[in-house]
């Protein structure tokens, strides 16, 4: 009884003490002790929010402290602004590499016809031995293997894969074996139910092997991907690239506007992220390629459609930015509301005001991980493949695809075979997408089935 | 013990943390490290003998292209006796166009100076140049007394519900490694670029995750968690996208730690982390003073390649910079696909 009365007693002092002190915390001002700079850096709410402050947390950090005190916070915070800028003579500008490296760029030059071993005619040539075969050697959409220029130009290829298994993705990392586990999974291959095509037949299709990344670096070794991609459209054909995380949508697009020209290519991103930020460390990197691309004026923002937008990097600021930079951003959210014919019939309609030519880049991460846990940075909540199998199939059919990528798929995060399905499924809605477009096939009418 | 004011960074003490949210180069881990003396070049080309009659075809060639040849050089793009068979049947234009395109080739494949790029520039214009590794300010934090951090409510038990290596109290700072007399600090460096699948920068979350790092040892019948002061010293920042500037932080925090007198064992990440941590034990311990015991199915001696640092490379950085001697370097469990004949010498 006595110890309850006690217990009961010292609550009742906490309580007291409590009221006490609230009206003094709400009545003076921490910052009013500072001098005019540090309460001018303390008040800007841009600079609170990079600390993960707001102006009420940062009362409430600040209270009772003396004057002090709150100078050296001040102090603290501004140095970290200070410290994190570049300074010569203590921050390296550059990372070094090794001159003496033997074959410095062995890996990355094509090896000319006259050097091969065994002579052979220019143009895709199979790996399969049967007439039927299924199986055996993988190859994307079981096509038949170029490995040069010469190859796509002898078959007049019209659409040709290549692997890009850069893995740099800011999430998990595992694209590099995306190309690998895609060319081993089905999906790619036949007619497609409700395009009424089967792409496989309709085109010249190709599998153009991989490309060289450097995997110690995602900034080097992107000039030499956006040559061979380049290459690659110089002769007529529509590159479908696989990464390689979302890096390769730089040279991806760079490559596109090498051959087409600089305000004639635009940009449909599939894609949770925005991969617009800025004040990165590295000239590229898979959440500032975006950016890159626009401060560099390959594109136009005006020209630029982001698609199913849903992740943590997709704050107000940033998406602000880029609307008012010109760029129209379809949410997931406007997906699910407004269903996805209706915001695939705005999208292509807002298409034909701009460049006739479009790059469309999907990233994995667009899907609802359930359809695609294998994705590098996944963001739940995305679009579903009963969305995406028609948008992308619409987008390829009714504008003019001059290439395709597919970026971020990380096989390893998924035993099973969905991911991979699920990716193969996509690159094929696109190609029965091209395959229309040039059949004039139109999409089979469920009325009449 | 340390004051408050030492640990917290409040009042006096301002200035001092404010000067250490970035520790910088200070220590320079050399970028580039000191170039390779030749006798550790591996797998250069012999010289080949050429036979009397293709030398006599050659005759009409540039002497800088038949070195190639001599040099064997050429190797990479055509075969020996494959070439050889060329030069005896190929009409003198049309040899003459072919060595010339071994000689282009060549050209392309190895490094010029001007046209090859040394070096990865990094965007020096951005305000958050270093943020990725900036300290937080203790000063952002309540005030509290240096030392390990119990995270846990109870009288039992010390975790609290917080997942830290082998249920370890945390320590942030040098000051709180001394103030506790810490034996031990574990500390993660989620550095995620091995060559082969990546996924290292789940390790120190996942070890965290998982039990059996602390309790009691049935064959030694020691509590290494009751005998020893150990910590959890969370992870250290990394550059996901260069190991290079990766290991240059992590030899600062690792040599942070050892200054102390704990014992740093550091939860990778990728191999390439064994440099930067053996040559902050060597920094503190003296260059020579140290010797390793390598436990690994690869080799990882790797060198001359186009990166000075990779996780296949960091015993040969450990050894050709002097922080250990090859004498007190001890490798077990070899047995991948790595090393030839003429690399084990």
């Amino acid at each position: 009884m006595a110890r309850s009365t006690l217990l009961a007693r010292s609550a009742a002092a906490c309580l007291a003490l409590a009221t006490l002190s609230a009206p003094a915390f709400a009545q003076s001002d921490p910052l009013a002790s500072l001098s005019p700079e540090k309460k001018a850096f303390l008040s800007d709410p841009a600079t609170l929010e990079r600390f993960g402050l707001t102006p009420e947390k940062l009362q409430i950090a600040l209270a009772g402290r003396p004057a002090a005190d709150v100078d050296a916070y001040a102090t603290a915070l501004m140095a970290v602004v200070e410290d994190s800028k570049y300074k010569a003579g203590r921050d390296p500008a550059e990372i070094a590499l090794n001159p003496q490296a033997r074959g410095w760029n062995a890996s990355t030059v094509v090896r000319p016809k006259m050097f091969d071993k065994l002579a052979r005619d220019d143009g895709p040539f199979s790996l399969k031995r049967y007439m039927f075969q299924k199986g055996g050697i993988p190859t994307f959409a079981d096509a038949p293997v170029a490995i040069r220029k010469e190859d796509l130009v002898a078959g007049k290829v019209e659409v040709a894969f290549v692997g890009v298994p850069l893995d740099f993705s800011s999430g998990w990392r595992d694209a590099k074996h995306a190309p690998m586990a895609l060319r081993g999974m089905d999906g790619l291959v036949g007619a497609d139910a409700d395009g009424g095509v089967d792409p496989g037949l309709v085109l010249s299709i190709a599998d153009y092997g991989d490309l060289t990344p450097d995997y110690m670096a995602p900034d080097r070794g992107l000039d030499h991907i956006r040559a061979m991609i380049a290459e690659m459209a110089s002769v007529g054909v529509v590159p479908f690239i696989v990464g390689g995380d979302h890096t390769i949508m730089f040279p991806d697009v760079a490559a596109m506007v090498d051959i087409y020209g600089a305000g004639k290519v635009a940009l449909v991103q599939f894609n949770a992220h925005a991969d617009a930020e800025l004040n990165g460390d590295h000239l590229i990197s898979d959440n500032q390629t975006l950016t890159r691309l626009l401060e560099q004026n390959l594109l136009r923002g005006s020209d630029v459609t982001l698609v199913g937008l849903h992740g943590r990097d997709a704050g107000p600021a940033t998406q602000k930015r880029l609307t008012d930079a010109g760029a129209k951003i379809v949410p997931t959210t406007a997906i699910q509301e407004k269903g996805w014919q209706a915001v695939t019939t705005d999208l292509i309609a807002g298409l034909k005001t701009g460049p006739e030519n479009v790059f469309v880049s999907f990233d994995m991460s667009v899907l609802d991980p359930g359809d695609a846990p294998a994705s590098g940075r996944p963001v739940p909540g995305g679009i579903t493949m009963r969305e995406a199998i028609p948008m992308i199939r619409q987008i390829c059919a009714q504008t003019k695809v001059v290439g395709f990528d597919l970026l971020d798929a990380a096989p390893i995060l998924d035993p099973t075979y969905v991911s991979r399905m699920s990716a193969n499924y996509i690159l094929h809605a696109c190609l029965s997408g091209i395959a229309m477009r040039k059949t004039g096939a139109t999409p089979v009418q469920t009325a009449k089935r | 013990m340390p004051s408050i004011n030492a640990i917290s960074g409040w009042g006096m003490a301002a200035a001092a943390a404010a000067s250490a949210v970035v520790a910088g180069n200070s220590f320079d881990t050399p970028n580039p490290p000191p170039p390779l003396p030749q006798e550790d070049i591996m797998g250069e080309p012999k010289p080949i003998d050429i036979p009397a009659d293709v030398m006599a075809k050659l005759s009409g060639i540039a002497p800088e292209k038949v070195a190639l040849i001599k040099e064997g050089r050429t190797g990479r793009y055509v075969e020996k006796e494959a070439l050889f068979g060329r030069i005896r049947t190929m009409p003198t234009a049309e040899l003459t166009a072919y060595i010339d395109a071994i000689a282009a080739l060549h050209a392309q494949v190895e490094y010029k100076e001007g046209r090859d790029a040394k070096t990865i520039p990094l965007d020096t214009r951005s305000a958050w140049f270093n943020a990725w590794k900036a300290k937080r300010p203790l000063v952002m934090d309540p005030k509290r007394d240096a030392g390990p951090m119990d995270l846990g409510r109870y009288i039992g038990g010390r975790r609290g519900g917080f997942a830290t290596f082998a249920g370890a109290p945390v320590a942030m700072t040098p000051e709180d490694l001394k103030a506790g007399k810490v034996d031990v600090a574990i500390v993660g460096a989620p550095l995620d670029m091995g060559s082969g699948w990546r996924n290292a920068i789940d390790g120190p979350r996942a070890m965290r995750m998982t039990g059996g790092a602390g309790g009691n040892d049935m064959y030694a019948m020691i509590n290494p968690s009751s005998a020893l002061e150990i910590v959890d010293y969370g992870d250290i920042a990394i550059d996901q996208n260069s190991t290079e500037r990766s290991v240059a932080h992590v030899r600062e925090m690792v040599r942070e730690i050892a200054q102390t007198g704990a014992i740093p064992i550091v939860i990778g990440g990728d191999h390439s982390l064994e440099y930067p941590n053996v040559a902050a034990a060597a920094d503190v311990h003296g260059k020579g003073n140290v010797s390793v015991v390598h436990f690994d199915s690869h080799y990882d001696v790797g060198r001359n390649g186009v990166h000075w640092i990779t996780h296949g490379s960091p015993v040969y950085r450990v050894l050709h910079e002097g922080h250990v001697r090859p004498q007190d370097y001890i490798q077990v469990g070899l047995r991948a696909r790595g090393p030839d004949l003429e690399t084990f010498g």
